[in-house]
C-alpha cells in the first residue's frame, strides 16, 4: 500500500559521504529522512518500536565485518517487521545474494548495483516501488542471467522483443510501467507475456511479484 | 625407558645361553670324538689326529665366539661346520645303517665353511646373491647324499659286514662310485662363488674394514690352495701315500680357517664388541634407512635418535627434517654430542644406562664417520625444503592478504567517494537545469557519464584483485558469477563447501585462468567447471570441448598457476590432445 503522505525513510550507509548522498537524493524526492546509522547495530537501533520507517536503505558490508551485514539486516527486518520494505545497495552484484533475499517470494524487498543511486531517478523510483510492496532487481542481475541462458534452447525461441519484456518483469515492473516503456498496448503485452510463460514452460499467475521470482528461479536454476 | 629393561632382559639371556651352549659343546665333543674313535680303524694316527684338530677347532673356536656374543649367530654356525666335518668319519662304523647315513651325508663341510664366510662377522648373508649361493651349496649336496644314500649297498661298496643296504632302493654302483666326485664340483662350485663375492666384498671395503676383513683373506688363500693341491694331485697320478699326504697338509691349512676367524672376532669385540658390526654394515647398507637401525643395534639400545645440528636454524633436526629436542638432564634419556674442530656436528639421543659405558658411545660415532656427515647434509637438505614449502606457502597467503586488503581499501574508499561524487554530480545537474543553465547542465551529465565508466571500470578490478563474495560465501557462488559473465556457456558443479581461504582462493584463480584460456584459445562450445572433495583433497576440473592442444609453456598464466598450487602441495594436470578438448585437472590438500 501507498504510505499516506511522505515517505519515511532510514539509511545504512558507513561511509559518511555516500549517506548524506543518498539522503539528499531522497530528501529531493520529497521523502523523508527518519534515522541514519553507521553500521549494523545502529540500523537495528533504529528499525523497531512503534516508530517504524517504511523503507531502509542500506549497504550490504558495513561495520562490524564488514562482510553481508546489509542482507542479514535485511532478512531480520523483513521477518520482524513485514510493513518496512528494504532496499539493499552493494558495491557488486552477486546473483547468490539476489537469490538469498528474493529467492523464497520475499516483498518488499530490492537489490541495486550501487552505482544507480546517482541515477536520482532510478534510485527514487526503486524505493517508491518497494514501499508498495513490489520486488525490485537491478537491471544488470536480470541481464546476466538472460546472458546465461543465451545457449539454453527454451530461451532461444524467445524473440527479442519478448525478452525485453521478460527482462522488465524480471525487475519487478509492472505491466503499465512495462507498457509505458516499450510503447505497446497492454493487450498486445498480454499476448507477450503468455507467450514467454509458454515458451518457458511456467504456469502464469496474475501476482506480478510471483511472476518475478517464477523468471528469477526459473533463470536461475533451469 | 625402553633401553633400560632390554639390557636387563639381555643378562638373563646371557644366563640361559651358557647352558644351551655347554650342552651343545658336550654334544658335539661327543660327536667328533665318537668319529675319530671309528676312524681309527682305517686310518693312521696321524691322519686321524689331523682331521680331528682341523673339525674341532671349528667347534671350539665357535663354542668361544657364542659364549662372548650370544646375540650372533656365527659361533652358531661355526658349531654346525665343525659338527658337519665328523659326519664322514663314522664310514667305517659297523653298527647298523650309520655307515650308510655318514657315506651319503658326508661333504657338506666346504658349504658350511663357505657359509661361515659369507656370513662373517655377524652370522647374516647380507645380500641376495649370498643366500643363493649358500642354498644351491646345501640343496644340490643334499640332493646327491639322498641319492647316493637310495642306490648305496654298504656290504658291497665298503666290503664290511655290515647290514645290506637299509636304505638302498636302487642300487647302481656306477653312481655310488662317482657321489664323492659329484659332490666335490657342486662343492667346488660353490667355494669358487664364495671365493668370488670375498674379492668383490674386500674390493669394495675401506682400510678399517679391510682390516676386520682378514680371516676372509684366509680362507680365500685356504680355499685355493687346497684347490691346487686337489686338483695337481689328481691329475698327476700319486700313490696312495702322496694323497694322504696332501689331505693331511689340507687339514693343516683348514686349521687357519677357524682360528682366522676367531683372531678377527675378538679383534673385533675386544673392546667394544658390536662396533666392527657397525663399521662393516655402514659398508653393506645403502642408507635407505640410514644410521639408526645400524646405531642402535651397536649401542643396543633401540629407542637411539640421531640428529643433525644445522647452524642456520640454529637447532637440532632428524633425518626427515623435524626438528629434536634434547631431553631433559632429569629424564631417563640422555644425549651425547658430537663435535668437530668445536663445531657441534650432531646429537645422539639414548639410554642414560648407556652414560656407564661412554667409551662405547664415543668409539660408536667415531666409527659412523663420513655417514654421520653425509646425513647430517641429507637433513639439513630435507630441513630447507620444509623451510621453503612453508614459506613458499607464507608467501601466496601473504599475497592473497594483500589482495584482500586492496579490495577492501577500494571498496571503502575510492569506490564509495565516486559514488557520492556521482550523487553531487547528478545534483548539481538538476540544480543547473532548475536555474536554466544548459550548458553547465550538460557538462555536469557527460562528467557523470564519464564517472560511471570509471567507477564500473574500478569495480572489475577490484572484484579481479580479490572478490569480495568469495571470502564471505565461498567457492561456489564466486564462480558463478564468474560462469555467468563468461563467453562460452559454463556448468558449475561445485557443491557449497567452504575450504581453508588459501585453498578456496587458488581453485577460483586456477578457474578464472583455465575460463580464460577457454575463451581465449579453445574455440568450445561448453565448458564444465567442477570442485569436489575427495579424502582431505579438493579436486577442481575444468573440461572444454574444443580444439585442444593447449601447451603449458604458451602461457605465464599456467606457470604461476602451478607455483600457486605447489605452495599448496597440490597437484597441476594438463590434458589437451589436439582436437579432443582440453581438461585441467588441479588437486589441492587441505587439512
Amino acid at each position: 500500500m501507498e504510505a499516506v503522505g511522505q515517505l519515511r525513510v532510514v539509511i545504512a550507509e558507513d561511509s559518511v559521504l555516500l549517506r548524506e548522498g543518498i539522503a539528499r537524493v531522497v530528501t529531493a524526492a520529497g521523502m523523508e529522512v527518519t534515522g541514519e546509522a553507521g553500521d549494523y547495530d545502529g540500523l537495528m537501533a533504529l528499525v523497531g518500536g512503534t516508530d517504524l520507517p517504511d523503507v531502509v536503505i542500506t549497504d550490504i558490508r558495513m561495520p562490524p565485518t564488514r562482510t553481508d551485514e546489509g542482507i542479514r539486516a535485511a532478512l531480520e527486518i523483513r521477518a520482524k517487521y513485514p510493513d518496512v520494505a528494504v532496499l539493499v545497495l552493494s558495491q557488486y552484484l552477486e546473483t547468490a545474494y539476489a537469490v538469498t533475499l528474493l529467492g523464497d517470494g520475499a516483498r518488499g524487498v530490492g537489490y541495486l548495483l550501487k552505482d544507480r543511486v546517482a541515477d536520482v531517478d532510478e534510485l527514487v523510483d526503486a524505493v517508491r516501488r518497494v514501499a508498495q510492496g513490489g520486488s525490485v532487481v537491478d537491471p544488470e542481475v536480470v541481464e546476466r542471467l538472460v546472458a546465461k541462458r543465451r545457449g539454453a534452447s527454451a530461451l532461444d525461441s524467445i524473440t527479442a522483443r519478448e525478452r525485453d519484456v521478460l527482462e522488465l518483469m524480471a525487475q519487478g515492473r509492472s505491466n503499465s510501467a512495462i507498457c509505458e516503456r516499450l510503447t505497446l498496448s497492454p493487450k498486445t503485452l498480454e499476448t507477450h507475456v503468455r507467450s514467454i510463460f509458454n515458451k518457458l514452460d511456467i504456469n502464469a499467475e496474475p501476482d506480478d511479484h510471483r511472476r518475478v521470482l517464477a523468471v528469477l528461479t526459473y533463470l536461475r536454476e533451469a | 625407558m625402553r633401553a633400560t629393561p632390554t639390557a636387563m632382559q639381555g643378562m638373563g639371556v646371557r644366563r640361559n645361553q651358557a647352558w644351551v651352549i655347554a650342552v651343545v659343546f658336550v654334544v658335539v665333543t661327543a660327536f667328533a670324538v665318537g668319529g675319530v674313535l671309528v676312524q681309527l680303524r682305517d686310518d693312521s694316527v696321524a691322519t686321524v689326529a689331523l682331521n680331528f684338530a682341523a673339525g674341532y677347532a671349528f667347534v671350539l673356536a665357535g663354542a668361544i665366539a657364542w659364549r662372548r656374543r650370544p646375540e650372533s649367530r656365527f659361533g652358531v654356525l661355526m658349531m654346525v661346520a665343525g659338527a658337519l666335518w665328523f659326519i664322514g668319519s663314522y664310514g667305517p662304523a659297523n653298527v647298523i645303517a650309520v655307515p650308510s647315513l655318514a657315506a651319503s651325508f658326508e661333504g657338506f663341510a666346504a658349504i658350511a665353511i663357505s657359509h661361515l664366510a659369507l656370513a662373517y662377522p655377524d652370522g647374516r648373508l647380507a645380500g641376495r646373491v649370498e643366500r643363493a649361493v649358500i642354498t644351491f651349496g646345501y640343496v644340490a649336496v643334499g640332493a646327491v647324499s639322498v641319492a647316493t644314500l637310495l642306490a648305496f649297498n654298504p656290504r658291497r661298496d665298503f666290503q664290511c659286514q655290515c647290514p645290506v643296504a637299509p636304505f638302498g632302493v636302487f642300487t647302481n654302483p656306477g653312481f655310488v662310485n662317482h657321489h664323492r666326485e659329484l659332490k666335490d664340483y657342486l662343492a667346488g662350485a660353490v667355494v669358487v662363488a664364495t671365493v668370488a663375492l670375498i674379492v668383490k666384498r674386500i674390493r669394495r671395503s675401506n682400510v678399517t674394514q679391510r682390516w676386520l676383513l682378514a680371516p676372509l683373506w684366509v680362507v680365500a688363500a685356504v680355499a685355493g690352495l687346497t684347490f691346487l693341491t686337489r686338483v695337481t694331485s689328481s691329475s698327476l697320478h700319486l700313490s696312495d701315500t702322496t694323497t694322504t699326504r696332501v689331505d693331511q697338509l689340507v687339514n693343516v691349512m683348514s686349521l687357519l680357517i677357524p682360528a682366522a676367524f676367531l683372531v678377527g672376532l675378538f679383534r673385533m669385540h675386544m673392546e667394544v664388541s658390536p662396533i666392527g658390526d657397525l663399521v662393516l654394515s655402514l659398508g653393506k647398507r645403502e642408507g635407505a634407512e640410514g644410521l639408526q637401525p645400524a646405531l642402535a643395534r651397536a649401542l643396543r639400545d633401540p629407542s637411539v635418535d640421531v640428529a643433525y645440528w644445522l647452524p642456520e636454524r640454529n637447532g637440532y633436526f632428524d633425518r626427515s627434517g623435524h626438528e629434536v629436542a634434547l631431553p631433559d638432564p632429569t629424564s631417563d634419556r640422555a644425549a651425547t654430542m658430537i663435535e668437530r674442530s668445536g663445531e657441534p656436528v650432531a646429537v645422539i639421543v639414548h639410554d642414560r644406562a648407556l652414560l656407564e659405558n661412554p667409551r662405547l658411545v664415543e668409539v660408536a660415532t667415531a666409527a659412523t664417520g663420513m655417514s654421520l656427515e653425509n646425513e647430517r647434509l641429507q637433513a639439513e637438505l630435507r630441513a630447507q625444503i620444509d623451510e621453503v614449502q612453508a614459506s613458499r606457502k607464507r608467501i601466496i597467503d601473504a599475497g592473497d592478504q594483500a589482495r584482500r586488503k586492496i579490495e577492501r581499501d577500494l571498496h571503502d574508499g575510492a569506490q564509495q567517494r565516486l559514488v557520492a561524487l556521482a550523487i553531487s554530480l547528478r545534483m548539481s545537474s538538476q540544480e543547473a537545469a532548475e536555474s536554466r543553465d544548459f550548458d553547465a547542465g550538460a557538462a555536469f551529465d557527460a562528467a557523470a557519464t564519464e564517472l560511471r565508466l570509471a567507477t564500473q571500470e574500478l569495480r572489475d578490478l577490484a572484484h579481479g584483485i580479490h572478490p569480495a563474495i568469495l571470502t564471505e560465501r565461498g567457492l561456489a557462488p564466486a564462480v558463478e558469477r564468474v560462469a555467468e559473465r563468461a563467453p562460452v556457456p559454463v556448468s558449475v558443479d561445485i557443491d557449497d563447501e567452504r575450504y581453508p581461504a588459501s585453498v578456496e582462493a587458488t581453485a577460483y584463480f586456477v578457474i578464472v585462468e583455465a575460463l580464460a584460456n577457454v575463451a581465449k584459445h579453445a574455440q568450445a562450445n561448453a565448458v564444465t567447471a567442477r570442485a569436489e572433495r575427495r579424502d582431505g583433497v579438493l579436486v577442481v576440473e575444468v573440461c572444454d570441448d574444443g580444439v585442444g592442444g593447449a601447451d603449458e609453456a604458451g602461457g605465464t598464466g599456467m606457470v604461476g598457476l602451478r607455483d600457486r598450487v605447489g605452495a599448496l602441495g597440490g597437484r597441476v594436470e594438463l590434458s589437451s590432445p589436439v582436437g579432443h578438448g582440453t581438461r585441467l585437472r588441479v588437486e589441492l590438500p587441505y587439512s
